[in-house]
């Protein structure tokens, strides 16, 4: 089986461990990695040969923000249409209709249950077609 | 030969020069070709305060503020009268008392036979309350517009910043409880729940002290920045002993403000340029008297109080942003990303300006702007 290949942008260092502790329960064999910064993730994403299938963005950084990154990853050669889920805390409306008028895929509000987060990204990365707006329901 | 003060002419002239005297809503006045006042009825010594014998043979620019005398306003306003057959303006104007009132006047060019203007009419009237009513209603809107703004900063910091840490709380529990039997596993997830709940402690307290700044001018009293920064100075001992801190303060004014608040802002400025440092931190604190020039063009003497420090700095793009609530320009160090934007709102509330001139990895320079007169 193929690897599936998942990129996090996140600041918060206990998030992106919380959010590997879930991706390496999904059953399916992935390549992760992750960015501290928009502005790394841009470097490093427009310096990629293979692209990422799935890349999950935070919203709350410093710096470059989310809803200013999504944009800019849009506008890189090749990113036209690869999935970006907004992977947030926020589970606010205006939030959540900045990211899908800026281009975003799905909108993820963090889950504060690693089985939750574990579900919801095997059913992301096998491919289910699911709703814009991913485990609204849980905080 | 027939009394001519039982004429109709007579009688209906009498009539019509007893009404203008009688009035009392409007001052109506006749001029004569250059402004000098002719006569005087009720209603303009009611609203000006003058008698008519004090005040017959003046010239009417005798109502106008200083500052508009010095401008022309009152022979801008016969030009125009003279050159469009009348003008009409509306501001400040001075009683005899030297108190202000708010008047809307009409100046009316008068012309004989041949079309050439041989004096004025002016009216005017007190528009005073309208005017404050009017203001207070600008004062309203612009309260509820603030209000409904921090109302929006509270939903937003609702929605992220405060769920944050028990999101985090919460699944570091769960982490916690599929591995109950793994002790090192247990012990580090139980760190993380510790320091979530510590920050959600201190953001609660950070939002707080936000919103709880108050507007209430009585409260302002002259404070001695020397004795607030030897205060916060004391309370950072550990830190300052701890990292070998450098600093230098020259001497500092006394300014008017809420005490509480200026310790609050001192603190910050004070704390970040400690903080963000990696190496010794040189601070300096120095105070000089400028007169700023403000966006109305008017101008204002005050104090401009400058902390420079040599910690890590940041990109000077980012300096607008560092005073909005929520946006660390850093994930490096701890910080809830309120303090600056605490900062910003103490400085408004004293009607003073911050800024600040930051360069990455050299260091930042933050300048506060204290108005010697605080005004409404």
């Amino acid at each position: 089986m193929l690897e599936v290949t998942c990129f996090l942008i996140d600041d918060d260092l206990d998030d992106r461990e919380s959010f590997e502790i879930g991706l390496k329960k999904v059953p399916i064999p992935i390549k992760y990695s992750s960015a501290q910064n928009g502005l790394e993730a841009l470097d490093f994403l427009s310096s990629l040969n293979d692209k990422p299938q799935f890349i999950f963005l935070d919203l709350n950084m410093p710096i470059l923000s989310g809803k200013e990154c999504l944009p800019q990853i849009r506008q890189l050669a090749g990113y036209e249409k690869v999935p970006v889920i907004i992977y947030s805390t926020s589970s606010y409306k205006a939030d959540i209709e900045d990211c899908q008028r800026l281009g975003a895929t799905h909108f993820f509000t963090k889950a504060h249950s690693i089985k939750t987060l574990t579900e919801t990204l095997t059913q992301l990365l096998s491919g289910e077609k699911l709703p814009f707006v991913l485990n609204s329901t849980n905080q | 030969m027939k009394d001519y003060n039982s004429t109709p002419t007579y009688q209906s002239e009498y009539r019509f020069q007893r009404m203008i005297e009688e009035v009392q809503d409007y001052a109506i006045i006749l001029m004569d070709i250059d402004g000098t006042i002719q006569n005087w009825n009720k209603g303009a010594q009611k609203i000006k305060g003058y008698q008519e014998q004090e005040i017959i043979g003046q010239n009417f620019s005798v109502f106008y503020l200083p500052e508009d005398q010095k401008d022309r306003l009152p022979c801008k306003l016969i030009n125009e009268a003279t050159l469009n057959g009348r003008a009409t303006h509306e501001g400040w104007r001075v009683r005899k008392d030297g108190t202000t009132f708010w008047g809307y006047i009409v100046i009316t060019a008068l012309h004989d036979e041949q079309d050439n203007v041989i004096g004025f009419t002016k009216v005017t009237r007190d528009l005073t309350e309208r005017k404050l009513a009017e203001e207070q209603k600008d004062r309203d809107a612009k309260s509820i517009e603030m209000q409904n703004k921090r109302l929006e900063e509270f939903a937003y910091v609702t929605s992220h910043d405060l769920q944050e840490p028990i999101r985090k709380i919460r699944a570091f529990a769960d982490l916690a409880k599929a591995e109950i039997d793994d002790r090192e596993k247990l012990e580090w997830y139980l760190g993380k729940i510790d320091s979530s709940a510590e920050k959600m402690v201190q953001l609660i307290k950070d939002v707080l002290a936000y919103s709880k700044l108050s507007h209430d001018h009585s409260q302002f009293i002259p404070i001695d920045l020397n004795a607030v920064v030897l205060d916060v100075l004391s309370e950072f001992e550990v830190l300052i002993s701890e990292k070998q801190v450098v600093l230098e303060v020259s001497n500092l004014p006394v300014i008017l403000g809420v005490r509480v608040q200026i310790h609050q802002l001192l603190s910050n400025l004070i704390s970040n340029a400690i903080k963000f440092n990696h190496g010794v931190p040189h601070l300096s604190l120095t105070s000089i008297s400028i007169v700023e020039s403000r966006d109305d063009s008017e101008q204002e003497s005050g104090y401009q109080i400058t902390l420079t420090d040599n910690g890590i700095g940041f990109d000077q793009k980012y300096a607008e942003r560092a005073f909005e609530p929520f946006k660390r320009l850093s994930s490096e160090f701890n910080g809830t990303g309120i303090g600056l934007a605490l900062c910003k709102r103490i400085v408004e509330n004293h009607k003073g300006s911050i800024q600040v001139q930051s360069e990455l990895g050299k260091g930042s320079t933050f300048s506060v702007f204290f108005p010697e007169i605080i005004s409404e």
